[in-house]
């Protein structure tokens, strides 16, 4: 009897066991609630980067001082983080480059995605682009 | 000829013969037929005095066999692997690839994926597995069902490769070069999976 039941055992421990740290590695449904979250801020800063360089080609090939709604690049933008509310930070690295920040709250599992013109700093959480004017 | 046929035809031969029905029946299970067995081809030819005897119109049983075996052999399946591919997540998280830059988030989601797979289907499995049990030491002619048959030597063959697959695998990896702990994890990760459910059917169908 013992030994009939063995293999169901072994199995019914690993699946409990893999369940058990799956849960933990993915965060359960908390996790899943930050990577959507962290998605969506990460498409923001996507569209704050193009929104950036649009104004920096109407407002004479400079980079702007501070992020403002402007009428010409009327994308569909979110200046400040939809979860926290707090602004996206917004940095002239030089003349040219630049930078816009978010918090995220799990960095480590972003997907790569295309920055215009730049890429992902991941330990930051900004996206940094270089604006070349044409 | 199938067991069955030429159980229904000695029941015949032996009414033909003249002989009382449960002096029949003792004979078949003296021989080593279940009762049920015994039971039901004694059933199968109506208790009634004429010559030849008269088969019973008889229910086909094969359907509802091959749902419940199905469904418990899928909930199987779908266990032996949705446990191997979580497990290989969980090592790639544990002994990343030099290679990779970041844990992608994609693996996330099929760890999600393989964790609601298993919520679903292990205890389908366990509870369709504990009545098959119990159904089979009520009634061992059981065992000798042709879709259970099939069922559990495909399922030996598929844990058989697999565990073959493994080594090879190994093996390949060692030559490469490439036998990391990576690699030897997941190996015994399958050896283990595949090798319970070897053992396990491998007792289901000895003295076949």
């Amino acid at each position: 009897m013992q030994r009939d039941l063995l293999p169901q055992i072994a199995i019914g421990v690993l699946v409990i066991g893999a369940i058990a740290f799956g849960l933990i590695v993915t965060g359960g449904p908390s996790g899943g609630r930050m990577q959507k979250r962290d998605n969506e801020r990460m498409k923001d800063l996507r569209e704050l980067v193009e929104f950036v360089h649009c104004i920096s080609d109407e407002k004479g090939n400079k980079l702007p001082e501070t992020l403002e709604p402007n009428r010409k690049c009327h994308r569909n933008i979110q200046l400040n983080d939809p979860f926290t509310d707090k602004p996206y930070s917004y940095t002239r690295l030089s003349y040219k480059k630049f930078s816009i920040c978010a918090e995220f709250e799990w960095p480590e599992i972003l997907p790569e995605r295309y920055i215009k013109a730049g890429g992902f700093e991941r330990s930051q959480g900004c996206a940094v682009s270089t604006y070349n004017p044409n | 000829m199938r067991p069955s046929d030429q159980l229904s035809q000695f029941v015949r031969d032996a009414l033909i013969a003249g002989k009382p029905r449960d002096q029949i029946e003792d004979a078949l299970k003296q021989a080593g037929w279940a009762y049920n067995e015994a039971r039901n081809a004694m059933e199968s030819w109506a208790d009634q005095d004429f010559a030849p005897p008269i088969p019973r119109p008889r229910p086909y049983l094969s359907a509802k066999e091959a749902f419940f075996y199905g469904l418990m052999f899928a909930a199987l399946a779908m266990m032996a692997w949705h446990l191997t591919a979580l497990s290989f997540n969980l090592i790639d998280r544990w002994q990343p690839d030099s290679t990779e830059t970041h844990f992608r988030s994609y693996k996330l989601r099929q760890i999600r994926w393989s964790i609601a797979s298993l919520i679903v289907f292990s205890p389908l499995f366990f509870i369709l597995n504990t009545r098959v049990v119990r159904a089979t030491k009520a009634d061992p002619g059981k065992r000798r069902s042709g879709v259970r048959k099939w069922f559990s030597y495909i399922t030996l063959f598929l844990a058989a490769a697999s565990l073959l697959g493994a080594l090879l695998w190994v093996v390949y990896a060692l030559l490469e070069g490439d036998l990391t702990t990576r690699v030897i994890c997941k190996a015994v990760v399958v050896a283990v999976v595949a090798g319970a459910i070897f053992s396990y059917f491998r007792r289901e169908t000895e003295g076949d």
